[in-house]
């Protein structure tokens, strides 16, 4: 008998069953178990964690009439079943499509299709979002309002998390910092540790502003100061390279002598740092007292 | 036909009840084998097969009624008749975000009509419990962008492609011609793998460095058996020894390092291979002048890196000592 069958008879003897199944009569109702105790024992535990893991509700409650009392098991079909997204043929075929070429670490995205009735997706996905347990228990936060506690530039936090953004191939999480009693952004990556899940469903109410989405350019990312308007020049060479890289910013001059953009700039030393990645190709023309601050960092860095 | 996806055993269970509800749909004369097989990517000896399988579970059980299903092969069909499981188990929380991923990475926000994607997306979110585009926002092009797109047909096609580069390392601008190996994304950025035929030697080329790509009426040599599609500094790249000030750290995490070594007042020693001597320079003049350069390879140039670079760029500047309106 293999796992995988004696897994399903498993959840099929559990699934719907008018009282709770204690395991002694689960190990003669399902075949395949060792036969010592010992074996059977973290055989069954290894199996309602596989089960759990896939999704299967299993409840534990004492066997009534048991007297010493037994722990038994039980699926409510109530817990077990999806609530059916009514997809149409077409809109499951999107999906499938969709799963096709995005995957997900661990081929979740194959097991919840297959559950949704879709097909399988051949070969291998063009890209791959990584999802590791952390972003899914912070997903779980953001879908069921749950608080998450974790630990991030070495102080432990309690977070209403609002919004998760996947961004240049990395997850951002956006929420309410109880310690600091103002929303942040938290690059998933750099969280120490795990990220629990804290208290019940519906904890906290939906912020009343739309969440703003993440703004990644180094000159506004972080902690934000009184934004500025900056004027920066570039080297023609390499002006179409910093314009698709920028986006959409407010274009000054754009002709043989060079690039001029204006960025409003809140972050000044993410500013100085991309700045200075372009070397002589880049230079800031204004505002005086940004420009100042450049070059004394220069002048400092000149003087070793 | 598709060959079938690996899948553990949880995969399995899931795929078989799959099976097995689509075929009970079908109705009492069943469904056709080569629409399963097709479906859910089997061979129809392995379809057979997990059919058998799932015949057998609660077959010898003393009750007759324990039986969760009867599957059997009928001619070309397989007829299906579900007992229990006849409605899927509800998704977890890890497989919901991999189905919201894919789809809201690729739903097309700005198109007027309203896609299946998108409605499956909003369906599925309904579900879920959040907001797409709101609680959960994903920006990801798997193809890297229309360069990305260009590039990977020159790959196909076995075209020699040619365009501008901006070489980070050498901070030169320059007209290159490549014959297209890969390409591929690591860490949110995409490259183009190849042979750079001017130098020829293998390159790699981040796609938003390149300008002005055309894909030449020239055939390209064929990658070498077992490229490797990574990002990665070659192994006889010069070594420089950075003294970091704990502010800096990040340089650690955002480059590969060769060693780290802690030291006094939360300061890190790391040994690094560098790209080039302008790819060093704009490492140094970010980090500032609290860094120590500890050692650098002969050939990366004049050792007193900072002091050279930040004087090269106050020189344009210098060259502008007032803010000119323009």
């Amino acid at each position: 008998m293999t796992k995988v069958e004696r897994l399903i008879t498993l959840m099929n003897e559990l699934l719907g069953a008018p009282r709770p199944i204690s395991s002694d009569e689960l190990r003669r109702r399902v075949p395949g178990y060792p036969p010592a105790t010992d074996s059977f024992k973290r055989q069954f535990e290894r199996d309602k964690d596989e089960l759990r893991e896939m999704g299967v509700p299993i409840l534990v409650e004492t066997v009534p009439g048991s007297d010493p009392p037994v722990l038994g098991y039980r699926i409510r079909p109530a817990d077990y079943e999806l609530r059916d997204p009514g997809l149409e043929p077409d809109e499951l075929e999107a999906l499938n499509l969709a799963a096709a070429v995005v995957g997900s670490t661990g081929g979740m995205g194959q097991r919840g299709l297959f559950k949704l009735g879709g097909a399988a997706t051949p070969g291998a996905p063009a890209a791959e979002i990584p999802a590791d347990p952390d972003l899914v228990a912070a997903f779980t936060g953001v879908a069921e309002r749950r608080r998450l506690r974790f630990t991030y530039r070495d102080v432990a936090r309690t977070v209403d998390p609002y919004r998760l953004e996947f961004a240049r191939g990395r997850w951002y999480l956006k929420g309410f910092d109880h310690a600091r009693s103002a929303e942040r952004w938290y690059r998933m990556g750099r969280i120490e540790g795990a990220v629990q899940l804290e208290g019940d469903r519906d904890a906290f109410a939906a912020p009343a502003e739309p969440v703003t989405g993440l703004r990644l350019e180094p000159w506004v990312l972080g902690e934000p100061s009184d934004p500025v308007r900056a004027e920066v020049w570039f080297d023609p060479e390499v002006a179409p390279t910093v314009r698709a890289e920028i986006g959409d910013v407010e274009v000054v001059a754009d002709d043989a002598a060079g690039l001029v953009v204006a960025l409003t700039v809140t972050n000044r030393e993410g500013f100085r740092s991309w700045l200075l990645s372009f070397l002589d190709r880049a230079e800031v023309r204004s505002p005086p007292d940004l420009r100042s601050e450049v070059v004394a960092w220069l002048e400092a860095v000149a003087r070793g | 036909m598709a060959s079938a996806p690996r899948l553990d055993a949880a995969g399995r269970i899931q795929r078989l009840l799959a099976i097995l509800q689509w075929a009970a749909q079908a109705g009492d004369d069943g469904a056709t084998i080569d629409d399963l097989c097709a479906r859910f990517g089997l061979a129809r000896d392995q379809l057979v097969a997990e059919l058998e399988m799932a015949s057998m579970i609660g077959a010898d059980s003393i009750h007759y009624d324990e039986m969760p299903f009867e599957a059997y092969v009928d001619g070309d069909r397989v007829v299906v008749r579900l007992f229990s499981f006849a409605r899927p188990l509800r998704l977890t929380p890890a497989e919901g975000l991999a189905l919201v991923a894919a789809a809201d990475a690729l739903v097309d926000d700005d198109d007027p009509s309203d896609p299946p994607l998108r409605r499956a997306l909003a369906k599925l979110a309904a579900l879920l419990g959040i907001e797409p585009g709101q609680t959960v926002d994903v920006n990801l092009d798997p193809e890297g962008g229309d360069v990305g797109r260009l590039l990977a047909d020159a790959v196909d096609r076995r075209r020699r492609v040619r365009f501008r580069y901006w070489s980070y390392g050498r901070d030169v601008v320059a007209e290159r011609t490549v014959d297209p190996w890969g390409v591929f994304e690591s860490e949110g950025a995409w490259y183009l793998a190849g042979r750079d035929v001017d130098l020829d030697d293998e390159r790699r080329f981040r796609l938003d460095r390149t300008e002005g790509v055309e894909v030449l009426d020239q055939p390209a040599t064929a990658a070498p058996r077992g490229l490797d599609l990574s990002v990665r500094v070659s192994d006889d790249a010069p070594i420089a020894v950075l003294d970091l000030p704990p502010h800096a750290r990040w340089v650690a995490e955002a480059h590969p390092v060769i060693e780290a070594e802690p030291g006094e007042g939360g300061r890190l020693r790391v040994t690094l291979a560098v790209a080039g001597r302008s790819w060093l320079e704009r490492l140094v003049l970010r980090i500032g002048p609290d860094l120590r350069i500890v050692s650098l390879a002969p050939e990366l140039g004049d050792p007193d890196v900072l002091a050279s670079a930040a004087q090269r760029v106050l020189q344009r500047y210098r060259d502008r000592p007032a803010e000119t309106p323009r």
